[in-house]
This record gives structure tokens, C-alpha cells and sequence, in this order.
């Protein structure tokens, strides 16, 4: 009998090839360090929270779903990136700390087969997603008031595993620019943690319920064995029972 | 800083979620058409959770088809498909897959 689990590549070999090579990427790490420059760094929670109204075409998040306009070559996507700005905050970006959201859309393109349609990625069973721009506007509640902007940069579902069958992980770049009088910008980067399920023995079980996110930097917070963080109850969309990306980004200037 | 900005709120509806497991095929099509249908009928927005799905073939893709032009006609209505391969691998065949939104979770 056919086995209807589909992805059939271990996942504990995704995983520590993988760690092999986002291990070598110095600007990937966010973890604790000295303070030096202006920089902020913060974890997001992506949301589906602002699917409703703009679900179609746009999708629920560049992360969770999307739709796909026939012949485009692209997914069109939509999110909501919720958290909090404060770690390893150093010089002028210090007073950036406290909660902060972002609304973002993202185009990304897909790899196609020789007919231009859409190829499957056999590790995921979903459309193997490359790059593509992001833009969208954040707004962070700090301590002396509200500060707006807006950021521009690429999203990147390949970057961080280059050669690998699937990635867990997907990297944003960009810069970001501030409105109002104190004009101010900068650039950032990120990684996002998408969540994957998987059975006892650390392979791939759509269904399985055990949820992990594959965090080789350390940054996310939870119950953790070696680079796996198993999700609990708070990483679950509250309305929809739905595993939540995480995102973390840190602001340079 | 705008000061004297008001707050501001949305009405979140729940997003429903339906699993299905085994074939979506002929024998199986009569009983998936009620299943989406009863749960459309419910639920302007459905996660429809695809992973457990051993086969898919053209009655199993109309009926999803159906049940997301249910969904279309309700304000807000959103139907996401959580698809394993065999489902992406039949919806990419079938040239539909750019009707759905897919979830990649």
C-alpha cells in the first residue's frame, strides 16, 4: 500500500545539512552578542489575522499561504508580523525598543518545469518557492511615542539552505525608512522560522501534530532539542488553531 | 506619533477547518461534496486540510473547485488548501492550482 505520508526524505538529514550550512553564515546569527553599531533586534509573530478582508487574490501571509495567478509565475501573499523589538539594542536604535507590527506582501517567484507550470517540490509536496520582493509598513510603540515606516527588501525561501531538498528557514533583507520630521533609515535582515511537523523518529508526518520550528541560532524561545524548538500552546493562532512563523529581525543603521 | 488617532478595530471571523482523509476519487466524491458543502454552508472561511489524502483525481478536484466557488460567493469567503504532494501534483495536472490558496504550514 502506498504510504500517504508523501515527503519520503529524512527530515534529519534536511536538518543537519542544514545546520552545516546556515552555521557558516555569520549574518544570520542573531544571537547574544556585544553591543556595537545601532542596531535592534526583535521576534515577530506572524499572524493571519488581516486575511479576511484581503485573503483573495492576496493570500493569508508570504510565510502561511498564497494564491497563484495562472501564468505568472508567482505566489502573491499577504501577513501581519506581530512582536517585539529590545534585543541586543545598541546606540540610536535603542529608543526602538517595544512592541512592533508589520503589514507586508510579498511576489514570489516559483521554480516551473519545462511547460512553465509550477514544479513540486518532492521534500514539501508544495510549490518549490525561490525569491521575490517584500515591501509593507511597521509601526512600533516605543517609549517616547509611535515611529512609522515603511521597508523594501527581498525575501528568500532558498538562501539559507543552498543544495537542500527543502528549507525550513527563509531569509529578508532590505532597508527600512521612518516617516515624519526625525526621518530616519537603515537596512535589516531576518530569518523566518516556518513550522514543520514530524513523527518520533525526526522524519517528516504531515498530521503528526508535533510541530517544530529548526533554530540552529538559538534565538526562539521554547522547549528545545538540539537546533528543534517544539511549539507550545502560544505558537498556535488562538482563533484559527493554526502554527504561527516567527520572524526575527534586526534593524542596522 | 499621531496623537489623536481614534482606535482602531477589525471583526476577526474563525477560520474553520475541515481534514479529510483517504481518496477523493469517483467512489469517494458524493461523500466529499457533502462534507465541504455542509461545512461551507457554516463557515465563510475554511482551512481544508488535504494532508491525509492518498488520491486525488478529476471528481476529487471538481468537488473542490465546488466548494471554493461556495466559498467565493460569501463576503470575506475564503477557502485555504493545506495540500500534501499527491494533492499539489493533481492540482498542478489538472492546470487548477492557481485557483486555490495554498497553505504551506
Amino acid at each position: 500500500m502506498k504510504s500517504h505520508r508523501g515527503p519520503t526524505i529524512s527530515w534529519k538529514r534536511l536538518v543537519v545539512a542544514t545546520a552545516l550550512v546556515v552555521g557558516v553564515m555569520p549574518a544570520a546569527n542573531v544571537a547574544a552578542q556585544e553591543c556595537s553599531g545601532n542596531t535592534i533586534t526583535g521576534v515577530l509573530t506572524e499572524t493571519m489575522e488581516s486575511a479576511p478582508a484581503h485573503a483573495a487574490p492576496g493570500g493569508t501571509g508570504p510565510l502561511a499561504a498564497g494564491s497563484y495567478p495562472p501564468g505568472q509565475g508567482v505566489r502573491l501573499a499577504q501577513a501581519t508580523e506581530k512582536g517585539t523589538l529590545g534585543i541586543n539594542a545598541c546606540g540610536t536604535l535603542t529608543s526602538f525598543a517595544g512592541p512592533i507590527t508589520v503589514h507586508a506582501q510579498s511576489t514570489i517567484s516559483y521554480t516551473t518545469d519545462g511547460n512553465g507550470d509550477p514544479l513540486i517540490n518532492p521534500a514539501t509536496g508544495l510549490v518549490d518557492l525561490t525569491s521575490g520582493p517584500i515591501n509593507g509598513a511597521f509601526k512600533i510603540n516605543t517609549a517616547t511615542g509611535n515611529v512609522s515606516g515603511t521597508l523594501d527588501g527581498t525575501l528568500d525561501f532558498k538562501a539559507l539552505c543552498p543544495g537542500a531538498p527543502a528549507c525550513p528557514l527563509v531569509s529578508a533583507s532590505g532597508t527600512w525608512t521612518t516617516k515624519g520630521q526625525n526621518k530616519t533609515s537603515g537596512t535589516f535582515s531576518g530569518v523566518a522560522f516556518v513550522p514543520f511537523e514530524i513523527d518520533q523518529s525526526g522524519n517528516p508526518s504531515a498530521g503528526s501534530g508535533v510541530w517544530v520550528y529548526f533554530d540552529p541560532f538559538g534565538v526562539l524561545p521554547g522547549p528545545r532539542m538540539g537546533p528543534l524548538v517544539f511549539l507550545t500552546d502560544a505558537d498556535f493562532n488562538q482563533q484559527h488553531g493554526t502554527p504561527e512563523a516567527k520572524f526575527v529581525i534586526t534593524l542596522v543603521q | 506619533m499621531n496623537a489623536m488617532a481614534g482606535p482602531q478595530a477589525e471583526t476577526l471571523e474563525t477560520l474553520g477547518r475541515l481534514r479529510l482523509h483517504g481518496p477523493l476519487t469517483a467512489g469517494t466524491s458524493r461523500r466529499v461534496r457533502q462534507l465541504l458543502g455542509d461545512h461551507v454552508d457554516h463557515q465563510a472561511r475554511l482551512l481544508v486540510d488535504l494532508q491525509a489524502v492518498t488520491a486525488l483525481d478529476a471528481t476529487g478536484v471538481a468537488a473542490l473547485l465546488q466548494a471554493q466557488r461556495a466559498v467565493g460567493r460569501r463576503e470575506h469567503g475564503l477557502l485555504v488548501l493545506r495540500p500534501n504532494r499527491i494533492v499539489s501534483d493533481a492540482l498542478k495536472h489538472s492546470r487548477t492550482i492557481s485557483a486555490f490558496v495554498l497553505w504551506n504550514g
